[in-house]
């Protein structure tokens, strides 16, 4: 290896690491490098467990070992020829380097993965294998053998006509899909293909490559001709009947068709009225606008509000409870969700009523700890209403740019955003306690715990969906329209359950340290105390990035 | 997608007589190939050969008749799922069960195959040529199958087992006819190699790849994804 390279690549490697450094301040990027690491953590701390042992079996291992293997083939002749950096071409092409110098450069990045690989695999299997730094180095050193032969079928693949890469393409994926085949089948006892595949009937599918006296013979056709003979008055009746149902069907398709090919108006104009239509909707849903479209009613101006709390950020508040005040249709949904979910619960606490007046017995405490239950899913309710009400970031995302001009502080305009559906969604989940309350007489502990737990994991959800909106709305102000990716949607909705997760796991470990009828009050505490920190937590992170939505707006 | 249309722009030299093409197709296919496709469209090119097949299964059924009943009866009645009247029952309906699958395997078989030369042409050579070409070559191909029949019936009727073929399986002895290992001999049947080969000229003469490029794709699909499913399965 020439040491120029060697240089050059550390060099390129540590700007690579502060680059991505850097790139954690980016939110998408923390939290995706903060899923990996917790995901990582997590195994780490469970490494003893028995799945990790079944990972390490001999048939797992050689089915890993087959994959890698493959999936390095294939990567490797797809790209017909390696891949460079285009600075890299530039500079390694035009130096005097040998071919096999610069290869070996490209191969470093590699080396370095399957160190990693390595020690990642040490880490987590190490408790599972009988010679773990002999496994360990091995798979190093069979990633490294991977890398090669991706490296050599890139070469090769290079050289061949586009024809010939084609074909050969085909072949090695048939090849592959042959070995997994045979390898699921041996190992695991998967077949692939079913079984009626080497039936002589399938044999049609390769004419004039047959024997016809095979399919004459073949044993399916014996029992379905002794089946005839058997049955045959029935399966007649049977089939008749099909045979009926099916031209009648049929008859009404084709008359239809008919029908409809006689109709005289003119498709074009209506057609493109609703093609139109359409497309402005899905450009809509793109934006993040309503999908349904208002219609064009003559709305009546709200008064100024009176109350000096709706000044000032106040205003915000007081604008978006306008909007709400016109948007009927969202909170009849909502209301009519929330009594079909709380309707739920009341059978379900009426059950249980029912079940008592006949005679079954439950003490107290326990129909105590069935109304936490019922409180739990209660609170749950929040989870699906959040959604429901789009009086924040999610309309006001297209106003950023006027926002800034307000002399208000980031802080409480993330406040005052917050503050409309957070308030619809207690509101409403008030109104199941309510509801709720008919069956169930709560004790004034049960209130208090709702009165203060439903602000905050309200507060909590409202603040993680907001990020996301904001994080959207500040993409559409750059200029980029497209829509939220899958990935991003489903790191949202971890994320809306991961945001419980310290408050929790303190609760659980005070409820662990704390004996006595203290204990649940003190791990209730406990929990309330740090989802409120974190709820702050969102709503300075809300506010700051705000903030940098305006530093970005001044740059473009 | 960048097709080349073949067009018949060049009338053949000579045209032969359907006979002519039906003997000439054993020693000589390429050159009617050649014929069928610088042609105009003859639909007795397909509709006779595969009537001569329908005719060339029954016969075979009718010679091989014995085994054949005898080895469905006997699976039946070694499963205890035939009473002894309704073996009889099954002995009498048999062949013309039999005569009719084949028929209809022969009908449904040659525009079956027609269909995947035509999809190969298509998708993988990236070439249009007409369906009832392809149908035309498929059913001239199947003049080698009517030949493959009746030496098979012969030669099961000469050893007296019914699973006697013209393949490598004559060198697996007695060796169980559901063995896959017996199934694969099977596999390099003298006369699936030669309509396989046969197809492949087809194929190239349709298409105007050259014989390699259609042979890669005729046996790739003819004979090694047959053999992948009889591992597999």
């Amino acid at each position: 290896m020439n040491q120029a390279l060697t240089y050059l690549w550390l060099v390129l490697l540590k700007r690579r690491t502060l680059h991505f450094i850097r790139e954690l301040r980016r939110p998408t990027t923390l939290i995706g490098f903060a899923a990996l690491a917790l995901c990582f953590g997590f195994w780490f701390h469970h490494r003893h467990n028995e799945v990790f042992a079944y990972l390490v079996r001999r048939d797992v291992l050689i089915g890993g070992a087959l994959l890698m293997l493959g999936g390095s083939l294939l990567k490797g002749f797809w790209h017909r020829g390696l891949v460079f950096e285009p600075p890299d071409v530039e500079f390694l092409f035009t130096s005097p380097f040998t071919q096999r110098q610069i290869v070996l450069y490209r191969l470093l990045p590699g080396y370095l993965f399957a160190v990693v690989q390595g020690l990642v695999f040490f880490a987590l299997f190490e408790p599972h294998l009988k010679h773990p730094l002999l496994t360990s180095l091995c798979l190093v050193l069979f990633q490294i053998a991977c890398f090669h032969l991706a490296t050599g079928a890139a070469i090769f693949a290079g050289t061949i006509s586009e024809q010939s890469h084609h074909r050969i393409r085909w072949m090695v994926l048939g090849v592959c899909f042959l070995i997994t085949a045979l390898y699921l089948r041996a190992a695991w006892g998967l077949k692939l293909v079913p079984s009626f595949a080497s039936s002589p009937f399938m044999q049609e599918l390769y004419y004039p490559a047959l024997t016809l006296s095979d399919i004459a013979s073949a044993p399916s056709l014996n029992q379905w001709t002794l089946s005839l003979v058997n049955n045959s008055s029935y399966q007649f009746q049977v089939l008749g009947q099909g045979v009926i149902y099916l031209g009648f069907i049929g008859a009404v398709a084709a008359l239809s068709l008919w029908l409809l090919f006689r109709l005289k108006a003119n498709i074009f104009e209506t057609s493109l009225a609703t093609t139109t239509r359409a497309a402005e909707k899905r450009l809509r849903l793109r934006e993040g606008r309503r999908v349904v479209e208002v219609a064009e009613t003559r709305q009546d101006s709200a008064s100024l509000p009176r109350v000096p709390f709706f000044r000032g950020v106040g205003a915000i508040i007081w604008k978006n409870l306008v909007v709400a005040s016109r948007c009927k249709r969202e909170l009849l949904i909502a209301a009519g969700f929330t009594l079909i979910y709380t309707g739920f619960l009341i059978a379900l606490r009426w059950l249980l009523h029912h079940q008592m007046s006949q005679g079954g017995q439950l003490p107290a405490r326990e129909v105590r700890e069935f109304d936490k239950i019922l409180v739990g899913l209660l609170c749950f309710l929040v989870f699906i209403l959040q959604r429901a009400f789009p009086f924040d970031f999610r309309r006001d995302g297209h106003h950023l740019v006027g926002f800034r001009t307000l002399p208000i502080s980031p802080l409480a305009l993330a406040l005052a955003e917050l503050t409309v559906p957070t308030a619809f969604c207690l509101a409403f989940q008030a109104l199941g306690v309510v509801v709720l309350m008919i069956l169930s007489g709560f004790d004034w502990l049960m209130m208090l715990l709702m009165l203060l737990a439903f602000p905050a994991v309200a507060l909590a959800l409202n603040g993680v969906w907001n990020l996301h909106y904001l994080l959207a709305a500040t993409k559409r102000a750059g200029g980029r329209t497209e829509s939220p990716s899958p990935v991003a949607m489903i790191l949202v909705v971890a994320l809306s359950f991961l945001v419980f997760y310290p408050a929790g796991w303190t609760a659980v470990q005070v409820g662990r340290q704390t004996y006595g009828p203290t204990s649940e009050p003190l791990a209730i505490g406990a929990f309330l105390l740090i989802q409120y920190a974190v709820d702050f937590l969102l709503i300075l992170m809300l506010a700051k990035l705000f903030q940098r939505a305006e530093v970005s707006r001044d740059s473009l | 997608m960048s097709a080349r249309t073949l067009t018949s722009s060049s009338a053949p030299q000579s045209s032969t007589s359907l006979w002519e093409k039906l003997l000439n197709i054993f020693v000589s296919p390429g050159e009617v190939f050649d014929e069928v496709t610088a042609g105009p469209r003859a639909l007795a090119n397909w509709r006779v050969p595969t009537l001569l097949l329908c005719l060339a299964g029954v016969i075979s059924l009718l010679i091989s008749n014995g085994e054949h009943t005898a080895v469905a009866i006997r699976q039946l009645a070694g499963a205890g799922e035939a009473s002894k009247t309704q073996t009889e029952m099954l002995s009498g309906g048999w062949p013309l069960v039999g005569s009719l699958t084949v028929c209809f395997a022969a009908c449904a078989g040659t525009f079956w195959s027609a269909f995947v030369l035509w999809l190969m042409g298509r998708v993988l050579l990236k070439v249009r040529f007409s369906y009832l070409k392809a149908l035309e070559v498929v059913g001239l191909t199947g003049m080698i199958l009517v030949l493959g029949t009746l030496i098979t019936s012969l030669l099961i009727a000469a050893s007296g087992d019914a699973a006697t073929r013209p393949s490598l399986s004559l060198l697996a002895g007695k060796m169980d006819a559901g063995h896959p290992f017996r199934q694969l001999l099977d596999m390099f049947n003298v006369f699936h190699l030669w309509t396989t080969t046969l197809l492949a000229i087809g194929l190239s003469r349709l298409s105007g790849a050259s014989f390699k490029e259609a042979a890669f794709w005729v046996f790739g699909y003819w004979l090694f994804a047959r053999i992948a499913l009889i591992i597999l399965a």
